[in-house]
This record gives C-alpha cells, structure tokens and sequence, in this order.
C-alpha cells in the first residue's frame, strides 16, 4: 500500500505518525500541519552532495505560541516522532531548513516572530525565533532609536536566533554573535519551560542585561544543539556610531596573507579594528563581478593565470582586506593614523577608502555589511560555477600569518584533486581565525557531487588530522566533525542529551548528538 | 476508474491517433489532462535575473499558446531583474499578495537560492523545482543536464522535455525525483517514448531509466547511478505517442515549452515512479549548443 507521507520518520509506523499528526492538527489547525508533498518541497533543496531523499521531512508543523509547542513535544514523546527546528530556515550551504534525518518533522518557527522588546537605552532586544533581521531593522528605523544590527550575509532574509543558535558571525564589531546573546527561553523536552540566566527569577528586570545568572551558565547549551527548543532570545545591539569608516587593502601576491595576519592581529587585539577582519580572495570577491565561464571552460579547477586575468580585470587584489573604524569621527582619525601606518610599513599594500571604492560593487556590499545594512550580493557565489552545489567548509586556527599559507595550500590541493574552485577567505576574530571556503559544485553533475562530496570529506580529515577544528558544519558532515573533537566531548553531549530529552524526540543527529 | 482519469487516457490515445493522421491532436488531449489536474489557477511567468529568460519566455508562450483554452492562451509575464537581491520584499509582497496563482519562475542560481526560501515564508506550494546546465566545456559526455524535484508525477516535464530534445540530435540527460508517487498515474505506463530502451530497477520498479544511442551502464552513471547498477527491462512500449514538432529555436526555449505544458497540466509522458531519467546521446555526437554552452538557470512552478 503506498502511504500517504512523503517520508516517515524512523522506526515510526504509519498507523502511529498518523496518529501523532491528527494530535499535531488538533494542537494548531489543519492549515499549519502541512504534509503534502507541495507543501513540503520548499524545505528540501540543500545544496549538499547527497540525495535530497535522505533529508526529506515528513511533516511540517507551523506553532505560534509557547503553549502549542508544549503540547507538540507531549505528542512527540508520546509517539516517539522526532522534530527538527528552524527559525527562518536560512542556513543555506549548511542544511538549510531540511531535517539532518529523512522522516523528521520539521517545527518552522517562522510564525512566532513578534519583536518583544528593544530597549533604546539597554541597546538590547528579545525576539522571537521567526523574527527576521529586515524586519528588526525596519523596527529600529521605524522608531528612531539608534541602533545597529550586526548580521551575516544573507541578512534580510534570515534572521538572529537561528544565526545566533548556530553560532553564526556578522561583520560590526557585535559580528561574534553568541558572545552578545543575553537571555534564552527554552521549552525542554519534557514540556517546561526554562527561562536561562536572570530569566528564571520571578520579578527579575536583568535578563537582558546580565548573561551569567547563578549557577553554571547555561545558554551554551542550547546552541549547535539539540536540549531544547529557543523560543525567546535576548541580544545586544550595537548604538549607532557618530561616524563609521570602511575601507579595503587589495595585496597582489598570495604569500602576501602571512604579513596581513600579523599586521591585523594586535589591531584587532588592542580594538584598534573593532570588527572582524575579512581577508577575501580574490576568487571570492569575483563572482560580484564576473561569471566563471567567462575565463575557463574546461574541467578542472581555475587555473593561475585565470585568476590573474580577473584580479586585472575587475581590479581586484589576490586578497581584499575589509574592516572598518568605528566612533567619534576624533577617534577615528587617531585610528585611521595607526592602521595607515601599520599596513603601510611594507610597502605591498594599497589601502583604499570609501571614497575611493565607492564604484566597486564588491566593496560596496562589504561596506554595508559592516554597518549592519541589508544585502544580499553575497548569493553571487552561487553563480559562479552554477548547478546550485554549495558546502562551507570553516576550519579554525590562531590569528597567526604562519597558519595561513599550509591551509591555503592544502585546501587548493585538495579542491584541485577534485576538480573545484578555491572560493576562500580569512577571518580574524580577535585571537581566533576562520578559514572559509565556499565548496561550489554543479549539482546536475553526479561526477561533479560525487567528487564535492568526496572532497569535503578529505577537507574535513585532513584539516582534523592537523589540529584545525570545524566551528560549523551541514548536516550530512555533522557525524564526522563531531568524531573529530574525541570521545569524551561525544559522551558528555549523549550524557546532557539522554538526561534533557530521553526519547531523542529533539533533533536527533544536530551536531552528531542522539 | 474515476472519470477523469478516463477522459485523460483518451484524449492521449486519440491524440496519438490523430496525430498519425498528421493532425494535432494535442488540444484535445490538453482540455481533458487539464480537467484532471484541476487548473483553474491564473498562470504567470516571472522572469528573474538570468540572460535566458526571453528565450524561455518564447517557449513557453508557444507552450501557453498551444495547449491553453481560454483566458490561459498568453501569458501574462513579469520581470523581476535584479530586484530579488537588491529588495526581496518586493517579491514577498507579490507572493504574499497572490491568491490562487500558479507561477513559473525561471532565474539564475544566486537568485533561485533566495526565490526557494522565500517561496517556503509565502506557505507556498513547490510543485516542480528544475535545474538546467548546458556544459561551457566542448568535451562534455552530454551537453545539455536537467534536474528536477518535482512534488509528483503528475507535475513531469521531463517526458515532454526528452521527447523534444532527441529529434534535434541533442545528447542529454534529464533525471527527475518525485516526492510522491502518485497511485493514479499507474495507467501511464504506456506513455513511454519509442525511441528509447527503457528499465526499471531490478527490485525497486520506482525507479526508471530510460536510454538511447548510449550503453545502460554508461547511461545509468550519467543520470547519476552507479555503473553497476541492475536494471530490468521494461517491456512495456507505446502503440503511439505524441511527437511534437514545434519551431522552438533552442533548448531554452525546448524547456521552457516542457515547463509551461507541465504546469498547464497537460500530462504528457508521465509514469508512476519515484525517479526516472532519460539519457541520449547522439551517433553524430552533435555538441551545438546553439551558441548557449554555458548557460544555466533554475525554473519553479509554484502555486501560491
């Protein structure tokens, strides 16, 4: 007999997800428990090398309030059907809004995006998880209150708590988002709600304010996770400076990143530099400007000298150097003088300003991105080579120039064996660095996904093998990175999960934990 | 067997009858199959940033013109540029604003990737997701890749579309995954194209794969299985089928036409399975690409 559901969780027999769907309708209604396949096409592309059937949801269940979600764990328990949750669903070329497992029912957060606060004297917020960037910022310029927002690339359209969950980055100086998220409330498996920090103390007016609470810290927990589900989320914003200087340093040799790195460094230490540093290649500036086939059209991986051809065509440096000033237009200058000085030292580098950069394209999106505007130019990647195949590989390392050079050069290696394009840049944190590389493929080419899929594996064994953590990872990898931080984290993640959520009922398979 | 069902079934034979006659016989046809599939949906086109829209845009108003009745014979098109990366709420609100629309949308991957979540916060409904790449390298096996993700089969265009691209000599390969494998369709078997051997996965009859001038090995690692893969011979063949002979002037336009027949609900060469593929390759092993190797877009058929 054919079934009705597109895909069935595991180990769930029809007769019992039916059951558990009739319980869902009855919790939110007909018109928010979608099942059919129209309905649940839209949360399956991944842009990953596996088959899309091994990601297919089962259902889709769209709450609105904290109390539904309440009773859809009961149901979920008592049925034994596992969910997986997003928020806006945007984490595109990690998994996007698709389940990590086939048969998962998808809890779309989407509805429940209700700003709740946002303190123009705090310079803190508290949303709900559907609440979208665009419409924070909208909200912010709507009322005047000074306020910037720091997001990732595809801004308008996603949105802080899921970015925020999965430890995502922005480009303003609050771009380590984890580190400004303050207050989490949570429904736990078992149906409670726990309130995280100053949350759970009745009459507090601190849970925006102060992260810490008593007791150990919590909100950790629920991040890359699987514990629980974040329906409300506290975060600070950053006020509006008086003046904001962006600008680019375009560098022509490749070897060049080592002097970078260390001329960035105590920069970004001292808080000369308050944002991350983006040092981008010259082929992950270039789909903003140019299209692949333009420069090479056989198989294989860009050539030298091709790139060479678009650094000169479209005026770009083997790296592009993005940071910005922030403050009183005094402080600023004073600033200006020291990074001036500091990256005019060698001699190798040409330092462009706002004014002078006003025209390039790539900039301009880069400008926007630091002072927390929308944009979303970055999607260009994805027309680089075309097929709609994308997979970020993000290892870690110390903000060192002499930790840059080996990644580059194993990670060209290994995308050349395989015939793709070293997409790729650099990002100091502040004592930290992210290596970022756009893994693009053609996905209608089953050589093509075969050697991508086969690639990011080698990519992720080999970088492990040298010591260089994955920060972030799809959900067809997550297994694998989790292997590579050891057996004791793995057991202390199964030993949180069976203590928090004993039928696996949240997300089984985030981060590797079941 | 339900009425429309019945009167689909005719409609294709007695167009393939008509058809020998060297009549037309697809209209009649196209009144029953969209009486099944329930279009009473007002059709758009919406053309994203990509080069290839006009040219899509030609073959699916010859698609609109031949197989439409009514208010559906032109379609109405509109042009969304750039404007998906630069203002997506621009599009929201037209999706938002849209009430029992079906849109075919055809942009290029950067704006497809944002088109796909925008369609999922309008509650739309994605029928037929495709993925289209002509290869920029002269040396490629096959010159022309479709994929799709299509809600059913009674969404396909891939028979149409295969039936098309094998008369101009093109080598190609079209792979197609259903989410759901519509029951009713099992009466479709016989609509299968003549000019290729066709397989169904030994123990696994979902999954199909159909082959011409091209070794079944070879064939099944192009679509994007194994080489080793065990098929059966479907021993099923078709007393007719429909040929269409339309002055498309290149695979764009060819799959734009397939596209617009699909969402029309026209209901041509379709099959009860969960994935199918067609894969050709020519004797001559003709690579024109019709000056457009490289080319690639993505197109949508939604209802919203």
């Amino acid at each position: 007999m054919t079934s009705q559901y597109i895909a069935l969780p595991k180990g769930v027999s029809e007769k019992n997800f039916d059951a558990a769907i009739h319980d869902f309708r009855k919790i939110l209604g007909d018109a928010f428990v979608l099942t059919s396949a129209e309905q649940l096409a839209p949360y399956i592309k991944t842009m990953m090398p596996v088959s899309d059937a091994e990601h297919t949801p089962s259902a889709a269940l769209l709450a609105t309030t904290v109390e539904q979600i309440q009773k859809i764990v009961a149901v979920c328990n008592q049925y034994k059907v596992p969910i997986w949750m997003i928020s806006t669903g945007k984490n595109l070329g990690y998994g996007s809004a698709a389940p990590a497992e086939r048969g998962q029912v998808v809890l779309d957060l989407k509805r429940m995006n209700r700003i709740l606060e946002v303190d123009k004297d705090l310079a803190f917020a508290l949303v709900e998880p559907g609440v979208t960037y665009q419409q924070l910022y909208d909200y912010i310029k709507e009322h005047k209150l000074g306020l910037w927002l720091s997001m990732p690339a595809p801004s308008a359209i996603a949105g802080p708590v899921g970015n925020t969950l999965d430890r995502g980055v922005g480009y303003t100086p609050y771009g380590e988002h984890f580190l400004f998220a303050c207050g989490m409330e949570v429904v736990l498996a078992n149906g409670e709600v726990l309130r995280t920090g100053m949350g759970s103390m009745p009459n507090s007016n601190t849970w925006q304010v102060f992260k810490w609470g008593y007791g150990p810290y919590l909100d950790g927990i629920f991040t890359q996770s699987n514990y629980g589900i974040v329906t409300k989320f506290g975060f600070w914003l950053m006020p509006e400076p008086p003046a904001f200087k962006p600008f680019v340093i375009q560098y022509q040799h490749e070897e060049d990143i080592v002097e970078i790195v260390e001329t960035i460094r105590p920069l970004r230490i001292s808080g000369v530099i308050p944002n991350a540093v983006v040092i981008a290649h010259a082929l992950y500036e270039a789909p903003v400007k140019a299209k692949r086939s333009d420069y090479v059209s056989g198989p294989g991986s860009i050539p030298d000298e091709a790139v060479y051809r678009i650094m000169k065509d479209h005026k770009l440096g083997i790296w592009n150097v993005y940071a910005a000033l922030y403050g009183t237009q005094e402080q600023i200058d004073v600033n200006w003088k020291i990074v001036t000085q500091a990256f005019g030292q060698s001699g190798k580098a040409k330092i462009l300003t706002e004014q002078e950069a006003a025209d390039d394209p790539a900039f301009a999106y880069r400008a926007k991105l630091m002072r927390g505007e929308m944009t979303l130019t970055e999607f260009s990647l994805y027309n680089w080579r075309g097929g709609g195949g994308s997979m970020w590989f993000a290892p870690v390392s110390q903000a060192r120039g002499s930790e840059t050079l080996k990644q580059m050069a194993l990670t060209k290696q290994i995308l050349a064996k395989y015939g793709l394009d070293y997409s790729g840049e650099f990002i100091v944190g502040m004592r930290d660095m992210h290596h970022i590389v756009d893994v693009l493929y053609d996905k209608t080419d089953p050589e093509q996904t075969k050697a991508a899929y086969q690639c990011f594996d080698e990519l992720l064994t080999e970088f492990s093998a040298r010591g260089y953590g994955t920060y972030r990872v799809n959900t067809a990898f997550m297994d694998k990175v989790a292997e590579t931080y050891g057996p004791v984290q793995r057991k202390v993640h199964k030993t949180l999960k069976k203590a928090l959520d004993p039928n696996g009922i949240i997300a089984p398979g985030k981060s590797g934990i079941r | 067997m339900d009425e429309t069902r019945r009167n689909l079934i005719k409609g294709m034979l007695t167009g393939g009858t008509l058809l020998v006659l060297g009549i037309p016989g697809i209209v009649q046809a196209a009144s029953s199959s969209a009486v099944f599939s329930g279009i009473t949906r007002d059709c758009h086109l919406l053309l994203g940033s990509t080069p290839i829209g006009e040219a899509f845009a030609t073959g699916a108003r010859a698609a609109c013109a031949y197989y439409g009745h009514g208010a559906q014979d032109s379609l109405v098109t509109s042009q969304l540029g750039e404007t998906l990366l630069v203002d997506p709420q621009y599009t929201a609100n037209l999706l938002a604003q849209s009430k029992n629309m079906r849109w075919i949308a055809v942009m290029d991957y950067a704006h497809a990737a944002i088109f796909t979540e925008l369609v999922r916060n309008a509650n739309g409904r994605l029928l037929a997701l495709g993925s289209h790449v002509s290869a920029s390298n002269t040396d490629a096996v096959l010159s022309l890749r479709h994929r799709w993700t299509t809600a059913s089969p009674a969404y396909s265009a891939g028979g149409l579309l295969a039936s098309m691209l094998v008369q101009n000599e093109r080598s190609f390969s079209i792979r197609e995954n259903f989410l759901m494998a519509s029951s009713h369709e099992t009466r479709l078997m016989n609509a299968l194209l003549p000019q290729f051997s066709s397989y169904g996965l030994a123990n696994q009859s979902a999954t199909h794969l159909h082959c011409a001038g091209i070794t079944l090995p070879e064939a099944s690692q192009l679509a994007g299985w194994e080489t080793s893969t065990s098929w059966d011979s479907l021993a099923t063949r078709p007393a007719a089928s429909f040929i269409e002979h339309l002055p498309l002037g290149n695979w764009i336009e060819t799959t734009g036409y397939a596209v617009v027949a699909a969402a029309l609900g026209m209901g041509i060469h379709q099959e009860a399975c969960a994935q199918r593929a067609f894969v050709h390759r020519p004797g001559n092993r003709n690579l024109d690409h019709d000056g457009l190797a490289g080319q690639q877009f993505v197109s949508f058929v939604i209802d919203v």
